[in-house]
């Protein structure tokens, strides 16, 4: 395990010299980088001594330890420049960089203008690494990683009906790897045709691709007053909204692929009602048809793929809307996605379980198969989504009460959780659209950070950390 | 006998008979329902409260065969105990450090309200007004709790969640060892999985509707947490939980057509979901039979 870890930190100690090399040229400091380097490198050699070399055979526990601990340890060696630079303090620090990762993109920076590009880069980069998910990326890229990174693999996506576009682990997260890639430069090259600056388009690119939401100023995408950047946001986030393994069925079999997806037709569907309710709002409110459809469909999309970028103080919207929001904060965009939240197969898992549930009620004895999407669902995996729901609903309830206690409002608290269980970003009132986290109690911004780790990382491998048995041999 | 004690203790005839019939149906609001009366009246009507929470399988036992360790609904008593113990230190210890009572009355009103709520009666808002957002959002999550089954209280049902939450734990388990059969149990007692989906099953509905009856609410252009709140206060039958929200004015300014809504969602928790959905499936199939 420790051999992997330290194998996992040599490539993220490769990444960080991305901002050394871009501070250098910018004539910018570079301690801060050349110090996360320095630990990085440093923790990665100790491990890599420290544990034996096998990496084929991973258990299953061995697995959870090393993506759970991978994402702590990236989190935290990753808040260095944030704190080593001066720009924030240590627990700042650390929710900065979580956000960065779990792709939650929040910010404790109050004013983005006074902080350093190669600061923003690494924020952005944060972003992009912790997207297809930290361990995913380096089983791409670097060699030395055999068929134990399966264990990994499947415990850093998360997904409840599993799937492999190819036979063996390295090629699948290669493929995923090469399509993140595609869609990143796609989007760079979209936004600094509409209208961004290349530094703001490459940032920008990486926040959406990973469905992030740390921008390069305070007003985030509201910032350009540029419809077609929106459009442009809007198309990219979606595409990062639907399950990543859908692309290579495209590729394999053409558009067919695409529209037998269920899970993507009904997230569709979803976001299309909600664009409808927020556009006829906005509408009823005074704002013209164009620029109510546009702010519908963005603010829409951006919550759903719990991207978080902000173009309208959604928190100002009538009642329904802000509800609307908060549901399609809660259910997330589709598995396989860089998205986060519940994710929408396990809402179709679950009205599943509940239709079977009726049908038993009534006839106790019956035996019927489940069907979702032309596969078969065996029960374990519908009750696998009901105990996600429940620990999910369990968790917004703890992280509540624990910001009610720190002082937050009721609402703000709930709507709190649920935006950092699902990575959005923006909440509602003081943790709002126009706001950020720099003003939270400590207490509140560390259960911040573990809920946004938590969510990332789907509930239960995270806490599985926990289970008094798990440390035992 | 509650309407003799609250007589006792000072209420007219009339006024006791009708609080010893809604605090035994764990029914919501009557004028003296607030923890203003005394220590002693305090004390009696959270006796009738949660006598009225518990588990009345468990009392039929108890006048049968007395109070024995193997009674089946033992546990659940024990747990709704423990968690009006713990709420109601929680909320007292809270509204002392918030300094919105002293110590006495911090105690008196935090275990009065955390009996009322968890047995889903409820009691006087205005008392409530003032207290802070931690306390009030214990009281909401303390009304989805809701009492022991078999019992005149709403909610999910202390039992429905334990089971739950021990089937969560052992999923957390099976995370680790893939293969693993799951065995569940609660409060002392093993479960069938198939009681497990049932279960889920109910859990996820109860979550839906809830939702779902908030974002309808919302469209009567009620405030996203007035709207949670009166959804919340409907499903569980804790009428004057509503209020907990802050939203005073809440259940006056809504249209008749809402207020027929909210009549349904009560319907709907009162009946446990399920079961009202299971009339209206066999009313709509009749109906297209009909055609």
């Amino acid at each position: 395990m420790a051999f992997f870890l330290g194998r996992l930190l040599s490539g993220f100690s490769l990444v960080t010299l991305c901002p050394l090399f871009f501070a250098v040229a910018a004539g910018e400091a570079v301690q801060p980088f050349l110090l996360m380097f320095a630990v990085s490198a440093g923790l990665s050699v100790g491990l890599s001594c420290a544990g034996a070399r096998n990496v084929e055979g991973i258990s299953l526990r061995e697995g959870i330890a090393i993506t759970s601990l991978g994402w702590l340890l990236c989190s935290g060696i990753g808040a260095v420049p944030y704190i080593a630079g001066g720009h924030l303090g240590v627990v700042d620090g650390v929710l900065e960089s979580v956000s960065g990762f779990t792709g939650a993109g929040a910010t404790v920076i109050t004013a983005l203008s006074k902080i350093p590009d190669n600061i923003l880069l690494w924020r952005s980069m944060t972003h992009w690494i912790g997207g297809l998910g930290i361990v995913v990326f380096f089983i791409a890229l670097l060699p030395q990683f055999g068929e134990g990174a399966a264990r990994v693999f499947e415990t850093e996506s998360g997904t409840p009906v599993p799937t492999r576009a190819r036979p063996r682990m390295k090629a699948t997260a290669q493929v995923l790897f090469a399509i993140y890639l595609t869609f990143t430069l796609a989007a760079t090259a979209a936004y600094w045709a509409a209208g961004m600056t290349l530094f703001d388009a490459v940032n920008h690119s990486m926040s959406t691709i990973a469905t992030g939401g740390f921008s390069t100023h305070d007003e985030s995408a509201a910032y350009f007053h540029s419809p077609a950047i929106e459009w442009c946001m809007i198309l990219f986030m979606l595409l990062c909204s639907f399950d990543f393994g859908m692309y290579i069925g495209i590729l394999r079999d053409g558009v067919k692929a695409a529209l037998k997806n269920v899970e993507m037709r009904f997230f569709l569907v979803m976001l299309a009602v909600s664009s409808f309710v927020l556009a006829a709002e906005l509408f009823a409110s005074g704002m013209n048809v164009g620029e109510a459809v546009r702010t519908a469909i963005f603010q829409s999309t951006t919550v759903a793929s719990t991207t978080g970028f902000v173009s309208a103080d959604f928190d100002q919207w009538p009642s329904l809307s802000k509800m609307c929001l908060l549901f399609m904060m809660a259910v997330g965009g589709c598995s396989g996605s860089t998205a986060g939240g519940i994710k929408v197969i396990r809402i179709l898992l679950v009205a599943k379980l509940v239709g079977l549930g009726g049908r038993r009620a009534l006839s106790p004895f019956a035996r019927e198969e489940m069907h979702l999407g032309g596969r078969t669902v065996s029960r374990e995996v519908l009750m696998g989504a009901g105990y996600f729901l429940f620990a999910y609903c369990a968790l917004v309830c703890l992280w509540s009460l624990i910001f009610t206690w720190d002082g937050s409002s009721a609402f703000d608290s709930v709507a709190l959780a649920m935006t950092t269980m699902a990575n959005v970003g923006p909440g509602f009132g003081e943790w709002g659209a126009t706001c950020n986290y720099a003003a939270l109690p400590t207490l509140s911004k560390l259960t911040v950070a573990a809920s946004m780790l938590i969510g990332r990382l789907e509930i239960f491998p995270m806490l599985a950390l926990f289970r008094p048995g798990f440390w035992r041999k | 006998m509650a309407a003799a004690v609250f007589s006792v203790l000072g209420l007219s005839v009339f006024d006791a008979v009708n609080l010893a019939m809604v605090t035994l149906a764990t029914g919501g609001c009557y004028t003296p329902m607030t923890s203003d009366g005394g220590t002693l009246f305090s004390l009696a009507m959270m006796a009738v409260m949660l006598f009225s929470a518990g588990n009345f399988f468990f009392y039929a036992e108890v006048t049968r065969r007395g109070l024995t360790v193997d009674n089946p609904g033992a546990g659940e008593m024990r747990a709704m105990l423990r968690l009006v113990v713990g709420a109601g230190l929680l909320i007292s210890l809270h509204l002392w450090r918030s300094g919105t009572y002293d110590i006495s009355d911090s105690l008196r009103n935090g275990f009065f309200a955390a009996t009322a709520f968890l047995s889903t009666t409820g009691m006087n808002p205005v008392l409530l007004a003032g207290w802070p957002d931690f306390d009030r959002f214990v009281l909401i999550l303390l009304i989805f709790i809701g009492g022991c089954i078999a019992s005149s209280a709403g909610g999910l049902k202390i039992l429905r969640l334990s089971v739950l939450a021990n089937a969560s734990v052992e999923e957390l388990r099976r995370t680790l060892h893939s293969r693993m059969v799951l065995r569940v149990s609660a409060l002392g007692r093993m479960v069938p999985l198939s009681m497990v989906g049932q279960l889920l099953s109910f859990f996820s509905l109860y979550t839906a509707v809830f939702f779902g009856a908030a974002m309808a609410l919302s469209l009567a252009g009620i405030a996203p947490l007035s709207a949670m709140g009166l959804s919340a206060a409907c499903l569980t039958s804790a009428g004057p939980a509503a209020l907990l929200a802050g939203d005073v004015g809440v259940y006056t300014s809504m249209g008749e057509g809402w207020r027929l809504f909210c009549c349904a969602l009560m319907l709907l928790g009162r009946l446990e979901v399920f079961s009202f959905l299971f009339v209206i499936q066999t009313l709509l199939s009749r109906w297209e039979g009909r055609w």
